[in-house]
């Protein structure tokens, strides 16, 4: 169900690869939304269509048919020349490998995207330095990814995505790469830059941790997704095969 | 995106070294060859232009004072006739490549012999006698570098013996040196009795130099009369039309060798963060600023490699004073401007395919691990 308040919000979203009876579905008819201040977490297994739904999301992608509005924005009927800019003025992208630029400093790798909107100077450094010192990175603005630990490493990439303080926070994976501990610290992080900072955040994860933060769970299989939230024991299973289990149940 | 480009760079400095020394070895290259060939004709031009003669007359079908001249005493001592009463001056000049022996060596030069009671044609002498006499000779301070030769020393010219009296400059022609003698001397010792290559004139009215070129040419038979600024610019062409096919294959070698290290070097960095340059298009930057990046790469290390270039080419033109001092350089800024121009463009292009690369790059490939 959507409202008017969606940051995000995603109808019938299908995507086909080849054509012909070489066509393979990768979604189909997709449709979901993400509130202000909502987590949502969309799980399921390897090769489902997740990495598809969230380039198209993000506009690197254009789907075969249906429509993506971000923040009111009809994403798919943007040209490409105007995508660039939906993506460094209304999403934050946090990675599974934090895809970090290894030759810049931490704060650094914040202002990167400062500076592409116009941020300059001193006020660019301080807006930096004031979202690392939020996520925990006091002290570590002058450190190269190199210097830093995998879930420094994500905390600089979640200040990265909250820069220009986008309306929707796209994560793929984003404890994949962090032991327990540090996993459990960013999935923590996001619920602050839901619960607190009000953005849309939509993660993609294997991770069952992340249903901590979520308002809602997704599953999508074989390009079809599906609300499990409130199927019985969808946030006590302990193996992600078994969300899988409750979804055909279902 | 300055910052970035410079930080991709120097993030590692082996790998910046090798655009940064491509380009320098270009640079270097291209502004060495240049600088010699601009000292080559500058000190070619250094002695025509020492002469102040007004007219040049030479034999029918040479234009320049490196072509061959011979012409009768006789058409001189016709033109002294006409023109001293009028207050010029005449004088012949032998101008003759020719091996010298010093110490049972033989020395390549270039004999000068000049009316040393006119003067016009003579040395600039920095030591020694200013007016070579009987029996005498000065040689130019390159020649008596290259060969160890000083004053009071002996040097045998065609049949002749010589003692050196003076050292002289302005007479360095690269591939040999000047040695003057007085014109009776080389007539004997060379065997030119009765002839000569140039005749000088030196008018008392310089404004004149057109109408006595024209009364020159038609009353004597098979000879051609230049003004002075003609000559000099016929042999300034002569030098230039020989050297300048040499000098454009250098140049262009240089600029291939510098756009493939600095291409090579560029695209090398570019894939290598083929994945970081799709970071930065999945968060919002937009093709043009990734070719923007790239170029300034390239530029970034062109530019400094056009500094150490020019380095490097000041650096060859001290060592080069002292190792082989007929060699002279010169080193203009009208040059270093071109030269500088070309790097900027050698940029450009070793930045096209790096960019090409980029513009079909797919961006979702960052959703991978």
């Amino acid at each position: 169900m959507s409202n008017q308040t969606d940051i995000l919000r995603v109808e019938h979203v299908t995507k086909l690869y080849g054509t012909g009876e070489h066509a393979v579905k990768a979604l189909d008819s997709v449709e979901l939304h993400v509130g202000s201040g909502q987590a949502v977490v969309i799980m399921g297994p390897s090769g489902a269509g997740k990495t598809t739904l969230l380039s198209i999301i993000g506009g690197l992608l254009s789907p075969t048919s249906g429509s993506v509005c971000i923040d009111g924005i009809d994403v798919t009927a943007l040209a490409e020349k105007d995508r660039p800019r939906l993506r460094r003025e209304k999403i934050g992208f946090v990675f599974q490998s934090f895809n970090l630029l290894e030759a810049l400093s931490a704060r650094e790798n914040v202002e990167l995207v400062l500076r592409r909107a116009g941020v300059r100077g001193r006020t660019s450094r301080q807006r930096a330095e004031a979202l690392l010192t939020l996520l925990g990175l006091e002290g570590r603005s002058r450190h190269r990814p190199k210097q830093l630990s995998g879930g420094e490493k994500q905390r600089v990439a979640i200040a990265r995505a909250l820069a220009n303080n986008p309306a929707l926070i796209l994560a793929d994976e984003p404890t994949a790469s962090l032991d327990s501990k540090r996993g459990s610290e960013i999935v923590g992080l996001l619920r602050m830059v839901a619960k607190e900072l009000g953005k849309g955040v939509l993660i993609v994860s294997h991770d069952l941790r992340v249903r901590e933060v979520a308002d809602r769970i997704l599953w999508l299989e074989d390009g079809r997704i599906r609300d499990i939230s409130d199927e019985p024991g969808a946030r006590g299973v302990e193996e992600p095969w078994e969300l899988g289990r409750l979804s055909s149940q279902a | 995106m300055i910052t970035i480009a410079i930080k991709n760079l120097l993030s590692e400095k082996v790998r910046f070294g090798a655009p940064v020394m491509g380009v320098a070895f270009s640079v270097f290259l291209i502004a060495f060859f240049l600088s010699l060939f601009r000292g080559f004709t500058n000190e070619i031009d250094d002695y025509i232009e020492s002469v102040p003669a007004d007219l040049w007359v030479v034999q029918q079908g040479t234009h320049d004072f490196l072509g061959v001249s011979i012409l009768p005493e006789t058409t001189a001592a016709v033109l002294r006739g006409q023109l001293v009463a009028e207050g010029g001056e005449v004088s012949s000049l032998i101008s003759r490549p020719v091996d010298m022996i010093a110490d049972g060596e033989r020395i390549s030069s270039h004999v000068i012999g000049y009316d040393t009671a006119v003067g016009l044609g003579g040395p600039n002498v920095t030591r020694g006698k200013a007016t070579p006499g009987a029996g005498e000779i000065i040689i130019d301070t390159v020649l008596a570098k290259l060969e160890g030769l000083d004053i009071g020393d002996s040097v045998t010219v065609g049949v002749r013996g010589f003692q050196v009296v003076g050292i002289s400059e302005g007479g360095n022609f690269v591939f040999t040196q000047l040695a003057y003698l007085p014109i009776e001397e080389a007539r004997e010792a060379l065997g030119m009795d009765g002839v000569t290559n140039f005749i000088l004139i030196r008018l008392e009215d310089p404004q004149q130099a057109g109408a006595v070129k024209t009364i020159i040419e038609d009353s004597t038979p098979f000879v051609q009369a230049f003004p002075r600024e003609e000559f000099i610019d016929n042999t300034r062409t002569e030098l230039t039309r020989t050297l300048v096919p040499l000098l454009a294959a250098i140049i262009i070698v240089g600029f291939i060798v510098g756009c493939g290290v600095v291409g090579l070097t560029i695209y090398t960095l570019t894939i290598e963060r083929i994945r970081e340059y799709g970071i930065l298009k999945a968060v919002g930057h937009t093709t043009q600023d990734l070719f923007q990046i790239v170029i300034e790469q390239s530029i970034i290390a062109s530019v400094i490699g056009f500094g150490v270039g020019v380095l490097l080419v000041l650096a060859a033109g001290r060592l080069q004073q002292v190792w082989l001092p007929q060699f002279a350089t010169a080193l203009e800024l009208k040059d270093l401007a071109g030269v500088f121009g070309a790097t900027l463009v050698m940029a450009v292009v070793a930045s096209f395919v790096p960019i090409r690369r980029l513009a079909n790059l797919d961006p979702v490939a960052v959703f991978n691990p």
